[in-house]
């Protein structure tokens, strides 16, 4: 190849509706790399040596945990949250305690799973323990926590790390560095209820009655007069699709290539009649200029088959070519799906361009306002329908060294390169945690970006070097390194078994501990609960409980067949029963009457009582409304308290949403605000905000220890 | 002001609910009251007295039982006659405790209402409903030292109320665990049994906490 042929970028400037990057030669860009000073920063240093260090351990299978660990298992592995520093009694921290709450059913799902064995395997970095007090780095904040660089080891640090914030308040370089030997995802939305619906859909899909069919979308769109996704349609999507069509024959593979890839298409298939449990999408990601007003709301949106291409089209790129977060349908049906999205800022975007330092410029191009995620795995994930458990994309633009490499094609035939990928999709479809999925791509980043270093510094004492190679390599590890999760890195997809009813319900619905028909096997039907611990099967329990009748998350050891395994390995498993109207759980069928008249004794009377209560509480606590009136009759204003007489002036209103948005509504007076009253009702506002978080933990918890004993 | 009463409509029962209580002394309901009604009665300047929490015992309370039938299986129960013996200590104690738990749990997420009365005047009320709204009237001639007043007798209230809701919620999941490991024929005998093991925790309590 001619280093003077030019390289192309993947990525579309929806904004003008050119390419965001123009293309150049390789020689011009190793022109640039060999140019820049070596870097100083210590830093970067100490992640480079982590890296290398990384790829010298790769031989071993154990990836980022360490050695013996079972990473399927959240018992052996640990799971923990960390959140941005905060001051205590500041906004920030009461928004922070706000999403925490909201955040509650998934931590004590997580709590219940990870600490089967260890108590120490479960914790949530808050406070002091959050990320980003002074000088903070990745090292030294891994070093507050206890831990060093190498393998995980779940005592000090948990190897499933769930960011929880957006990339301004832990910055998408703590996400690249710490994954590189965690499991790390992330989560960050702007209202506080998302959070409360993402934590909801992860639990449902969990505990029971999800169970999706062995269904994967393979999405390629290709657009005419555009090497870049002819590229990938014809060396990632159609090839990937091909090796993986005879190694899942469980699994029905669909494919929407060129003309099928469609906006209209890709709709039916997020939440639509098509929607799979696993959807693999390429494409380029619009990109929009810093000054435009789509840039927040679009940016990363998946340019779809509609786009005539850079020749049939001039000028910024119509929605209508693109499917943003805002196309998602109100009353979509993604619950559980977990989406892999090769395009440009498919997961996010960072505030300064990752690739200025190739203009030669002294500092590097504000692409953004700041940093932050892509709407449309926000969309996905927060869908209060039930949304996705997990999106897999690129932060900055994504590029075709991902999966081609230049000169591998002269013994084969073809320059794609799909192991990591192709791992990746079998790791994930067989039901392990994304977050362990995604390890492959780990291992690329830490063999290229140790690779790199060592190329930069012999070229730094005189080796010549060839341009076309070192502008593949600089570009590929910085490819590598954007890939990222959003969603809890520890969620998983459930499945159905091989040949047992599927089920995705209309909706997510919270129900306490309602009836259910005892589960035989480990994945089954059962109603969702809200936090329904794992049963941990697998793991010997301190006390011998009954079979519980939520679903977990089928152990991939256990019960999934190898993804490479012929379908007749796997035994028939029976098909997913509905639960009988008016069964009860193993518990209270238990507890049905004494000596086996079938009679309901006092005490499953009382609990079926007590359960009801509970769920009908828990669904009333949604919006806390705080009114305070003035009255001049205290009597009259009492004798109805829904209908204040004419005597009582409404003089404070707040209300509260389960998100924990508030809106006060305070009369202006020419006395101004009454200090003493306004004092009061703020006090009343923050006691009704603690009253519901003890009301739902106590409730929670009682139905976790039916749950757990069922 | 020694004068300060803080008065509660609750249920009458066993003992080990004044202290479930806490700082609220049972008074009688009126016939028109529709809620529980919390009543501070101030004659003058006056700060509520407080009471320790014993939500912590409630919390542990579950931990320690399965710490014991865990641990020790030697001590669990595993037949009727043990539990039979077990609650033996108990006297006064009605094998069927269900009526009492459901009270419990009702006036724990149930309409309430927090007044207070300064003198002969109703100055201050707050109902509180089941799905926690909050709506306060103030009389407007309500001095300012009467509402702080008022804000602790409500979160002293909330207090009560959420300790109520633990202790029900607490002694059915303690049941649930002891009928998990309790023979058949004593399946019925959970509940008075998780009972009696947690009114001995608060006795403990009340034992070890000063001033009570």
């Amino acid at each position: 190849m001619d280093p003077k042929s030019p390289l192309y970028f993947n990525g579309i400037n929806a904004s003008t509706g050119a390419y965001l990057f123009p293309p150049s030669s390789a020689e011009e860009l190793a022109r640039e790399l060999t140019g820049q000073p070596a870097s100083e920063d210590p830093q970067q240093s100490n992640h480079l040596a982590e890296l290398r260090a990384r790829v010298e351990s790769s031989s071993t299978a154990h990836y980022g945990v360490k050695s013996g660990i079972d990473a399927g298992d959240l018992a052996q592995t640990g799971w923990a949250a960390v959140f941005p520093a905060v001051r205590p009694d500041t906004d920030e921290a009461r928004r922070q305690d706000a999403i925490a709450e909201a955040l509650m059913p998934l931590f004590e799902l997580r709590r219940s799973q990870a600490t089967a064995r260890d108590e120490r395997f479960f914790k949530i970095y808050r406070g002091l323990d959050g990320y980003g007090r002074t000088g903070d780095t990745k090292q030294r904040y891994l070093a507050r926590l206890g831990a060093g660089p190498g393998p995980a080891d779940p005592v000090k640090v948990p190897y499933y790390l769930l960011l929880v914030g957006s990339p301004e308040e832990l910055p998408y370089s703590l996400q690249f560095q710490l994954d590189v030997q965690y499991a790390v995802g992330r989560i960050h939305f702007d209202a506080i209820e998302d959070y409360a619906h993402y934590a909801r859909s992860v639990v449902a899909a969990e505990t029971g009655g999800l169970q999706l069919a062995r269904e994967l979308a393979m999405f390629g769109v290709a657009n005419a007069d555009d090497p870049a996704t002819q590229l990938s349609s014809a060396n990632l999507v159609t090839p990937l699709a091909d090796i993986l069509t005879p190694l899942l024959p469980d699994w029905n593979i669909r494919r929407y290539e060129g003309a099928e890839a469609t906006k209209a298409n890709l709709a039916r298939i997020l939440g639509g009649d098509q929607t799979p449990a696993v959807v693999f999408t390429a494409s380029h990601g619009a990109g929009f200029n810093r000054s435009d007003p789509r840039q927040r709301p679009h940016q990363g949106a998946l340019l779809c088959q509609d786009w005539p291409g850079p020749v049939g089209w001039q000028g910024p790129v119509s929605p209508d070519f693109y499917f943003a977060g805002e196309d998602l349908r109100r009353e979509a049906k993604l619950h559980g799906l977990i989406m892999f999205n090769f395009a440009c800022y498919g997961a996010g975007t960072p505030m300064y361009n990752d690739y200025g330092q190739r203009s030669g410029a002294k500092a590097r191009e504000q692409i953004a306002d700041g940093p932050f995620l892509a709407a449309l795995p926000q969309r996905l994930l927060a869908h209060p329908g039930g949304g996705a458990l997990a999106t897999i994309g690129h932060v900055e633009r994504a590029w075709g060294c991902s999966f081609v490499w230049r000169g591998s094609g002269k013994r084969t035939g073809s320059s794609a390169q799909l192991a990591v990928f192709e791992s990746a999709m079998r790791e994930l479809m067989r039901g392990m945690p994304v977050g362990f999925a995604l390890e492959c791509f780990n291992e690329r980043y830490a063999e290229l970006a140790s690779d790199l270093s060592s190329e930069l510094e012999e070229i730094s004492f005189g080796r010549n070097y060839n341009a076309i190679e070192l502008a593949d390599m600089w570009t590929a590890n910085n490819d590598a390194r954007g890939y990222t999760i959003i969603g809890d890195p520890a969620v998983r997809l459930p499945l159905a078994p091989v040949g047992g009813a599927t089920r995705r319900p209309e909706k997510i619905e919270v129900v306490l501990a309602t009836p259910a028909a005892p589960a035989p096997e480990p994945v089954a039907s059962a109603p969702i609960a809200p936090v329904a611990p794992s049963p941990v099967a697998a793991t010997p329990s301190p006390v011998a409980s009954p079979p519980s009748p939520v679903a977990s998350p089928p152990s991939p050891a256990a019960s999934a067949p190898a993804a490479s395994a012929p379908a007749a390995a796997s035994p028939p498993a029976e098909p997913a029963k509905e639960p009988p109207p008016g069964e009860t759980f193993g518990l209270l069928a238990r507890l049905r009457g004494l000596g086996g008249s079938g009679e309901p004794g006092p005490f499953q009377l009382f609990a079926e009582d007590l359960l009801h209560t509970l769920e009908k509480t828990l669904t009333d606590v949604g919006t806390l409304e705080v009114r305070t009136f003035i009255a001049r009759d205290m009597q009259a204003a009492l004798a109805d308290p829904r209908h204040p007489s004419a005597g009582a002036e409404l003089r404070a209103f707040t209300r509260v949403s389960l998100r924990g948005d508030l809106e006060s509504c305070i009369p202006a007076s020419t006395d101004g605000v009454d200090n003493a009253l306004w004092a009061l009702h703020a006090d009343m506002v923050k006691q009704a905000q603690a009253h519901r978080a003890e009301l739902v933990r106590a409730l929670l918890a009682t139905s976790t220890t039916f749950v757990k004993l069922g | 002001m020694s004068n300060m009463s803080l008065e509660w409509t609750g249920p009458a029962g066993p003992a080990a609910l004044t202290l479930l209580a806490g700082p609220w002394r049972r008074g009688a309901a009126t016939a028109d009251d529709t809620a529980e009604v919390f009543r501070l009665r101030v004659p003058g300047d006056h700060a509520t007295p407080t009471a320790p929490d014993p939500r912590r015992v409630l919390a542990s309370a579950s931990e320690r039982l399965l710490a014991v039938l865990t641990h020790d299986p030697g001590d669990a129960p595993r037949s009727a006659t043990e539990l039979q013996r077990a609650l033996a200590s108990d006297s006064g104690m009605s094998t069927d405790i269900s009526p009492l738990l459901a009270e419990l749990t009702r006036r724990g997420v149930g309409l309430a209402r927090v007044d207070s009365e300064l003198g002969r005047h109703h100055c201050v009320s707050t109902e509180i409903s089941a799905s926690g709204q909050i709506t306060t009237h103030i009389l407007a001639a309500a001095p300012a030292e009467l509402l702080t007043l008022h804000r602790e007798a409500v979160a002293a209230a909330l207090q009560t109320r959420a300790t109520l809701l633990r202790a029900a919620l607490t002694t059915t999941e303690l049941a649930a665990l002891i009928a998990a490991f309790a023979s058949p024929a004593a399946v019925g005998l959970a509940l008075p049994l998780a009972w009696h093991f947690l009114r001995t925790l608060l006795s403990e309590h009340r034992t070890s906490s000063p001033g009570e």
